[in-house]
């Protein structure tokens, strides 16, 4: 051996004691181990001796794959490997890694084990491994959770949908109910509503409660006659739900089509058909199926736990009428049953209205026809004993008294159904250009010749001038006429003075006043006495003073009254010239 | 001797021909043109008999039979009326016993003379 050869053989040995890796040297052609490390008798526990008469394959818990990776080895001079574990003395598994070589020495072929404790190693690629694992859980349940977040919010969006649509739908119901619109149009534009909402051909409104026909001829798509065949035959008040249409009796098999709220509802006419005793398929058939709908509902709609209105729908195709269109409608039933009832109060109102002004009517006539019942009676009593009196002394002379209250009193009968003929139809005014003074000189004549007897001062204050206006001459006849008998009744208990007056303040107006000294008007009575049927007098209609103030209004003009109790009274007109 | 009629009704001309009417049938007519004044008559004179309408200005019907009552004058009365509640209303008064007789306008003579004859 040359020296170089010792020296490397001292220098490799040395590399051999002192490594912190484990290594064996083996018999190629046995493998049995020539030589250990004391690095890796250390990690085995054996000693020397007990190791040099191993086997490669002994320092394995199990020997059929170490043999196979020995002849593998044999074959391949280099072999690496990692997953088979030590066993040590005590029986303690050591993670290691494996690198074989082999070379050959002298001639002879040997073996060269690399052993590397990877205990570490193994732990950490265990515990990165482990965390992976960890990881791609994670992210598989989170991507779970985000998939199902996904749906929940899908149905969230689709629920908030249907709320919205329910919200919307609300809204059109109110803003109908809001409106000013009568019952047909109500009913209209609801069966527009539902057309909308069921998507359905037909639509038809149907009065439950039986008393009103309110709802007759609110349907459309229907054929007319086939609608009153239905209107007749489908619900009854007292059930919640009765399907008559279907057959004299509500029967079992028919509760699988009615919704939980009581709805009618199938979807599909021949399947359900199919499915129902023959007894009630007849009845189904004539209403229904003959027409060709396959798609057909019946929702009551219910106030005060009575079903007032049915709503129907159908279709000539079927799946027209899902649950969930059902279940919408079903949800507004409550907001049409406000509308319908509604609409029934107004209804009862307008009547009651209508009876109200009807008996104030007819009270207003009564209090006219017992006013002038009355008041007539008083001037016929006269004429009547009159009328006896000249019968008596028709020999004898002078009558003229009697005459005299007979045509005066015949006059006072005319003046009271005048003045009611007048409240009851006053016209407006028949325009004609009149001489005004000249009407009212008449009317101061009648006055005069009133009471021949009777001294009451008459004083005139009338413009000289001839005054034309526009006028209706009786409506002016009959307002001086009142207002001078008014003025002459009161003065009746003394020695009365009626000044009467015309002036011309402006171009555009006359004024015209009468004024006496008479008995005057209480302050409580002064804002009545325009009132119909308002007097003080024991005889008089309390129609006088409306007539004229009626008439000065329709000449529009104006009516004023002033008076002070015990003082007198005075009435001033102003009328416009022109009309 | 004349029997003394006091008639009163606010009615000038049917008072007028009312006294003379009835004058001609024998009977001594005062006449009252509302309720103030037939009471000052009825404390001044007596009267056979009362013919009394109900309206009438300053005193009333029902009123003036009050005050009779209250002053405790015995007289018939024979109240002008055609109103049915006016039986009602005296009733409730008790007014009712003092009325001998009731006659509606306008006047039916026979009935008037039949009446005035029975009181």
């Amino acid at each position: 051996m040359s020296n170089s050869q010792q020296s490397f053989e001292i220098r490799y040995r040395r590399l051999f004691e002192t490594a912190r890796d484990g290594i064996a040297i083996l018999n190629a052609m046995t493998g049995q181990i020539d030589d250990a490390n004391p690095f890796l008798l250390k990690m085995l526990g054996y000693s020397h001796e007990e190791a040099v008469r191993k086997y490669f394959w002994d320092i394995f818990p199990q020997k059929k794959l170490p043999i196979a990776r020995f002849k593998e080895l044999q074959i391949k001079k280099y072999i690496r490997f990692e997953d088979l574990p030590l066993e040590t003395k005590e029986g303690k598994r050591i993670q290691v890694e494996f690198i074989n070589n082999v070379y050959e020495v002298n001639g002879k072929k040997v073996i060269q084990c690399n052993i590397r404790d990877i205990t570490e190693r193994k732990i950490v690629e265990e515990n990165i491994e482990k965390h992976k694992e960890s990881l791609e859980q994670q992210v598989n349940q989170r991507t779970n959770q985000l998939i199902g977040m996904n749906e929940e919010l899908k149905h969230e969006i689709i629920d908030r949908q249907k709320s919205e649509k329910l919200v919307y739908a609300s809204n059109k119901i109110l803003k109908l109910l809001s409106k000013e619109i009568s019952q047909k149009q109500y009913s209209d534009s609801l069966i527009g509503l539902l057309k909308d909402w069921s998507g359905c051909r037909c639509i038809g409104l149907q009065d439950i409660s039986g008393n009103k026909k309110s709802y007759d001829d609110a349907f459309h798509g229907y054929k007319p006659e086939f609608w009153r065949l239905a209107n007749g035959i489908s619900l009854l008040q007292k059930e919640i739900f009765n399907i008559d249409i279907l057959s004299s009796k509500t029967e079992a098999e028919y509760l699988m089509a009615i919704t939980p709220r009581g709805s009618f509802r199938c979807d599909n006419t021949k399947e359900f058909l199919a499915s129902i005793s023959k007894k009630a398929k007849v009845r189904f058939l004539k209403a229904r199926v003959k027409n060709g709908f396959m798609s057909v509902a019946i929702i009551p709609i219910i106030s005060r736990g009575q079903i007032i209105v049915a709503i129907h729908l159908a279709d000539e195709k079927p799946k027209m009428v899902t649950l969930s269109k059902i279940e919408f409608i079903e949800k507004l039933t409550p907001l049409i049953a406000e509308g319908i009832d509604k609409f029934d109060l107004e209804n009862k109102m307008k009547i009651a209205h209508e009876e109200l002004i009807q008996a104030k009517r007819l009270s207003d006539i009564g209090t006219l026809a017992a006013t002038v019942a009355h008041e007539l009676r008083n001037p016929l009593a006269a004429i009547n004993i009159a009328m006896h009196n000249i019968r008596r002394k028709k020999m004898d002379l002078p009558i003229d008294k009697h005459l005299d209250s007979i045509e005066k009193k015949v006059f006072e009968s005319d003046q009271i159904i005048s003045n009611l003929l007048f409240c009851s139809r006053l016209k407006l005014p028949h325009y004609e250009s009149v001489d005004i003074k000249s009407v009212l000189f008449e009317c101061i004549e009648i006055i005069k010749k009133k009471d021949r007897k009777r001294r009451f001062k008459l004083i005139q204050k009338i413009e000289k001038m001839k005054v034309i206006i526009d006028a209706d001459p009786l409506q002016m006849s009959e307002l001086f006429n009142n207002i001078l008998n008014n003025a002459f009744d009161a003065t009746a208990t003394k020695n009365g003075v009626i000044t009467v007056g015309l002036e011309i303040n402006n171009i555009a107006s006359v004024e015209i006043y009468v004024n006496d000294n008479g008995i005057g008007i209480p302050v409580e009575d002064l804002k009545k006495i325009t009132e119909p049927f308002f007097t003080t007098k024991a005889k008089g209609t309390g129609l006088g003073l409306t007539v004229c103030q009626q008439i000065v209004m329709l000449h529009n003009g104006e009516f004023d009254i002033k008076s002070e109790l015990g003082v007198g009274t005075t009435v001033t007109i102003c009328l416009p010239k022109k009309r | 001797m004349n029997r003394k009629i006091l008639f009163i009704d606010d009615d000038k001309e049917l008072s007028e021909e009312m006294a003379d009417f009835l004058g001609a049938q024998g009977y001594g007519v005062q006449t009252a043109c509302d309720g103030m004044q037939a009471e000052k008559f009825i404390r001044e004179c007596q009267y056979d008999v009362i013919l009394m309408d109900w309206k009438m200005p300053k005193l009333n019907g029902t009123e003036l039979l009050k005050r009779i009552k209250n002053v405790g004058l015995k007289v018939k009365i024979i109240f002008i009326s055609g109103k049915p509640f006016l039986d009602k209303e005296l009733k409730k008064q008790g007014l009712l016993p003092m009325i001998s007789g009731v006659i509606a306008k306008p006047y039916n003579v026979v009935e008037l003379l039949t009446l005035l004859k029975s009181t």
